[in-house]
């Protein structure tokens, strides 16, 4: 796992931050994407996962590993609430809910003496870039490890794709569907916890709008959707070429809420001409080269 | 007992006002079933155009109203095709893509309004400005009277335009049953575009009387879609009626946490009510929801 | 024989109207029973009652002597009840086999042995050289196929069957009946909805007539066909019309 010792910082931060997206647009995608439930809150569970290591390292003196699970654990637990009861109602309840939860997340950290309130908290600094390449590395490759063995090579990813495809044949063919939505939902906050407490430590200081700010949502969906929804590797070729255009932006534009801007042009554009992603397009090429498949695909149509 | 009074007066003047803004979001979703996820932000672009005209034309904002009723009507007539497109996508869960595609409009409309204007918070002042009447006990700023009055005429005409017109049954109909409409020669396209072209319309109209009674700011309408989902969720999804208890009810829990809590907790109170509702009575306090 | 779907004044609404209005009737196991009516009146509302996808506004539904009524669709389904759709409602973006497997899990905890029970129920049904094909490019024989492979999949002991024949071409029609043949010989109960006379009407060893969500009658095929309030309501337009 060692770093290269060719590779600039400037790179390594790049990579650092291309693979902690790979990883946020991944736990976006197990309830977005396999199972097809919009969270437009996901940002929030980054978000608890940056303030319990933040405060549990700074207020109760914790070293920085055990802080991790705490976070993944407190975000699993605010999934559960949110999920249990809108889960059992149709999407677009769980959207607005989910939407609901992660702003009244920044208003808590906004208004809480404990968070800092709107000013934030300084995390003990910790400049070690090669340590959280690593540890960031790590972690995404748990999170895909984890995403292949459950929703590629299991039962459980088969349910959660019965249940997107259509959640009343499901449930009649015996998938209790509201219990593995709610695992689906608790299960894709665990990854945003941990990312966001690998995060906090990695920029010591933290904010509401850093943490907890709108982009963190938009980017994920905006990658997941990009690289193709429901789909492994989807997240991962999403998240490195939005990743790369919005640093390249950074440079030529400075920080800047043009940010917000690209990420919803982008969500519509996708929507609207390319709703099955870049793997949606490698997929579709792979099925233009079967021509048996095709023609008699062709000719069932002119049978009907 | 005076402020308690007072309060409940601002409650319900600032209730009256959410309603305009609930009534076209709820319609929309039951005709359509779309969740506009932009709602607070055209809510915004509606106060910013009310201050740029009045900047660069001068006279009373409310002059424009009509205006800006015109303009939001044109911009929704012409963005609902896209929306169109993307729930008629042929591959993917449609319902789902419409929902991403207004996610994805909310943050265009809001990271342009932040990159153009900034963090400042504006002002707009109306002949009303200043201005106050006696309403019983309680004394109200003419100008919270005024978007209250405001609410209910637009909600009323609206209520008459969709009981009398031509268009209007055509909606009903659709809200009804879609396929039944349409194959009665509905033009569904049409309606759902002029739905809405209505709903942006009254929602930019109802921003010039936020713009005018508060602030205006280019982050301000994350409180209002707040407010929208709040109004539609106690009024049940789709059930258009049910957004008037639902608006007045938002309009005094705002009005009582801000004056006996703090203004700070006001927007986690609404999300608060929000949550529960959710939890003991998804389909609405009225229980009529889709 | 014993009676393995029991239904007791079974009664919903929709609105104003009254869709399944105190219904009763039962299913004797082993048997292959049909479930007739013109069009509205209520046999798929009975179904999606009996299938827990609607719950009743009273009376009260027995499987195996247990009472289901307003238990959740997935647990109906575990505990034998197989329900295809009348339109069918494949996962269109899976495989045929893996549409399969996903109802085969309610038997099994290893997707190993999920997918050799799909496998045995594709070969029944005869849709096993398809079983690669992605559910959306399947034909509308084989779509209904398909709604019929899932629902054995979780190992019924009683299968409700939606309009499986109807819309189908004369040899699929018979390539149907023999099926839910089959199915019955495997000793599953078949308890179907159906418009095609033709296929009811020799298929079937009792049938229960339904109008207006009452039941008008219940008889033997042969019977049912000579009932006079039967005629009235249903068969009578259809065959005058044929003949």
């Amino acid at each position: 796992m060692a770093v290269p010792l060719f590779v600039s910082s400037f790179w390594l931060r790049i990579a650092t931050e291309v693979l902690m997206w790979a990883g946020l647009a991944q736990s976006w995608n197990i309830i977005g994407g396999y199972t097809g439930y919009l969270s437009f809150g996901h940002g929030a569970f980054f978000g608890i996962g940056a303030y319990t290591t933040a405060i549990l390292m700074v207020h109760a003196g914790w070293p920085f590993w055990p802080t991790l699970p705490v976070g993944a654990v407190l975000s699993v637990l605010c999934a559960a609430t949110i999920g249990i009861p809108t889960l059992r109602l149709r999407g677009a309840y769980f959207a607005i809910a989910t939407w609901a939860f992660g702003e009244a997340v920044r208003q808590v950290a906004t208004v809480l003496e404990i968070t800092g309130g709107a000013f934030g908290m300084q995390l003990p600094p910790f400049l070690n870039l090669p340590f959280f390449y690593e540890a960031i590395l790590i972690a995404t490759i748990l999170t895909y490890l984890l995403a292949y063995l459950l929703l590629e090579r299991s039962m459980f990813g088969y349910k959660l794709r019965a249940i997107r495809e259509n959640e009343i044949a499901a449930e009649t063919a015996g998938v209790d569907t509201v219990v593995t939505k709610i695992e689906a939902f608790a299960l894709s906050a665990i990854p945003a916890a941990i990312f966001g407490g690998l995060y906090a430590y990695l920029i010591t200081y933290i904010h509401p709008d850093s943490v907890l700010g709108p982009a963190i949502t938009d980017l994920m969906v905006v990658m997941v959707l990009f690289g193709g929804v429901g789909t492994l590797w989807g997240p991962l070729v999403g998240a490195t070429a939005i990743q790369l255009v919005n640093r390249l932006l950074w440079f030529l534009r400075g920080e800047s809420t043009l940010y917000l801007v690209y990420a919803g042009v982008a969500i519509c554009l996708v929507v609207l001409f390319m709703p099955d992603g870049l793997m949606g397009l490698v997929e579709r090429r792979r099925v233009l080269f079967r021509p048996r498949e095709n023609l008699k695909a062709l000719l069932r149509q002119f049978k009907l | 007992m005076e402020l308690f009074l007072q309060t409940l007066v601002d409650g319900l003047l600032i209730g009256g006002l959410i309603i305009v803004i609930g009534v076209g979001f709820s319609l929309c979703f039951g005709v359509m079933h779309i969740i506009d996820f932009a709602v607070g932000e055209w809510v915004m672009l509606g106060a910013y155009t009310a201050f740029w005209m009045v900047r660069y034309l001068g006279r009373d904002p409310f002059l424009y109203l009509p205006v800006i009723f015109f303009l939001y009507l044109a911009i929704g007539y012409l963005i609902y095709p896209l929306i169109h497109r993307a729930v008629s996508g042929r591959r993917h869960n449609p319902a789902l893509m419409g929902l991403v595609f207004t996610f994805g409009l909310a943050s265009l409309i809001k990271g342009g309004a932040l990159t153009a204007w900034g963090f400042h918070v504006r002002s707009v002042t109306t002949w009303l400005s200043g201005e106050s009447l006696a309403l019983g006990v309680a004394v109200v700023p003419a100008l919270r009277f005024a978007g209250f009055a405001f609410g209910v005429l637009a909600t009323v005409a609206f209520m008459l335009f969709l009981k009398w017109s031509k268009i209007g049954v055509a909606i009903r109909a659709m809200a009804q049953d879609r396929v039944m409409a349409e194959l009665l020669g509905v033009d569904t396209n049409r309606v759902s575009a002029l739905v809405y072209a209505m709903y942006t319309g009254l929602t930019g109209m109802a921003g010039v009387l936020i713009g005018a009674l508060f602030s205006i700011h280019a982050g301000m309408g994350l409180k209002y879609t707040t407010f929208a989902f709040f109004v539609v969720v106690l009024a049940g999804m789709g059930y258009v009626p049910g957004v008037i208890p639902a608006a007045f009810l938002l309009g005094l829990l705002q009005s009582f946490v801000t004056v006996y809590v703090s203004g700070r907790y006001t927007l986690l109170a609404v999300f608060f009510v929000l949550y529960l509702t959710l939890l003991v009575r998804p389909r609405g306090l009225l229980g009529r929801g889709w | 024989m014993d009676m393995l779907l029991e239904v007791e004044n079974l009664k919903k609404s929709f609105g104003g109207v009254q869709a399944v209005d105190d219904l009763s009737f039962v299913v004797q196991e082993g048997s292959i029973t049909g479930l007739i009516g013109p069009n509205g009146s209520g046999k798929t509302t009975c179904f999606n009652l009996i299938s827990g996808l609607l719950r009743p506004d009273a009376g009260s539904i027995r499987f195996a002597g247990r009472e289901i009524t307003s238990l959740r669709p997935s647990w109906i389904a575990r505990l034998g009840i197989g329900r295809s759709f009348q339109i069918p409602a494949p996962f269109t973006r899976m495989t045929v086999l893996e549409n399969v497997m996903v109802g085969a899990f309610s038997r099994t905890r290893s997707l190993g042995e999920a997918s050799r029970l799909a496998l045995e129920v594709l070969e029944f049904t005869g849709l096993k050289e398809k079983r690669d094909e992605l559910a959306a490019n399947l034909t509308t024989a084989d779509r209904k196929r398909l709604e019929v492979a899932r629902a054995l999949s979780t190992g019924p002991r009683l299968l409700l069957l939606d309009e499986v024949i109807a819309g189908l071409n004369p040899t699929e029609v018979l390539g149907a009946m023999e099926l839910i043949r089959a199915i019955r010989a495997r000793g599953i109960t078949v308890f179907m909805v159906e418009h095609v006379m033709e296929a009811v009407l020799p298929l079937c060893e009792w049938v229960i007539v339904l109008n207006f969500g009452r039941k008008i009658a219940e008889d033997t095929p042969d019977r049912i066909v000579r009932n006079p309030a039967v005629i009235e309501a249903y068969l009578g337009e259809r065959f005058r019309a044929r003949s």
